[in-house]
């Protein structure tokens, strides 16, 4: 699976200004809706699904990255907005230090597989340094886009 | 090192949304308590144990065969404790406290 077979283009978010992890969810999935690929009438829904989510453990997985996520039956396909937070947000990750890059996947639930594809291809991503890198260095969404391509180039499908 | 120093378990995945971040993250922190190096095999991937980014590479499906094992001291006990958290799929009603682990609906 590639990046940019389920990262939103136009809801990649290079400068995201929130002070809670809250207000990163929901400026999160307002990209999406922006970007049309989830309607406002769910919007709500979804931001509430990814929260009661984080309370079972937060996606804050280490490497100044999170991945929140929930499935939800409105959508018909794996998608994911980014977001990249330069001065670092307080997402009780599980090593105790701030977020700078988020990855939010929303997904169908009859299709598990694609949910763990898609964590299996953004962790893999974010395990090389200079990804992570280059992606917080990253000022706007065309930047962003082109990383992400580059790094589909450079991954086994 | 020898390879008779190394305890080594087959698992299956029994959650219907495979491997995902929850039960990865109760593997790493078990794994996390052990002295030993703790690794799990599958899908031609060898994930250190006491890692979520490592465990989430395996992307193991429901019905996905697994390998666990371990190197060091307290190696069978590492196994086999990761071991009962897949025979308990997960549940936090097993009757090992160390199996608090969550598998809802939520992915």
């Amino acid at each position: 699976m590639k990046l940019t077979e389920f990262v939103v283009r136009d809801a990649v978010i290079p400068e995201l200004q929130v002070s809670s992890k809250e207000d990163a969810v929901k400026q999160m999935v307002g990209a999406l809706r922006d970007a049309g690929r989830i309607s406002a009438d769910h919007e709500g829904d979804i931001t509430l699904a990814i929260m009661k989510r984080e309370e079972l453990g937060s996606t804050g997985i280490g490497r100044g990255v999170a991945v929140p996520h929930t499935k939800h039956a409105s959508v018909d396909e794996l998608i994911c907005a980014v977001a990249l937070c330069e001065a670092g947000l307080d997402f009780a990750s599980l090593d105790g230090e701030p977020v700078y890059i988020l990855f939010l996947l929303v997904s169908p639930p009859d299709r598990p597989g694609d949910h763990l594809r898609g964590l299996e291809t953004i962790t893999r991503h974010l395990k090389d340094d200079d990804f992570c890198r280059f992606l917080r260095q990253s000022k706007t969404q065309e930047h962003v886009w082109e990383l992400l391509a580059e790094a589909d180039g450079g991954a086994p499908t | 090192m020898t390879e008779s120093d190394v305890t080594r378990r087959t698992v299956t995945v029994g959650l219907p949304n495979g491997l995902h971040m929850v039960p990865c993250s109760g593997i790493a922190k078990l794994a996390a308590k052990s002295a030993s190096t703790v690794r799990i095999v599958g899908n031609n991937v060898t994930a250190d144990a006491k890692s979520v980014l490592d465990l989430l590479q395996l992307k193991a499906e429901c019905g996905a065969e697994l390998i666990v094992e371990a190197e060091g001291e307290d190696a069978a006990a590492a196994v086999e404790s990761i071991v009962r958290l897949f025979e308990t799929n997960f549940d936090p009603d097993g009757d090992r406290p160390e199996s608090a682990n969550t598998d809802t609906a939520l992915p």
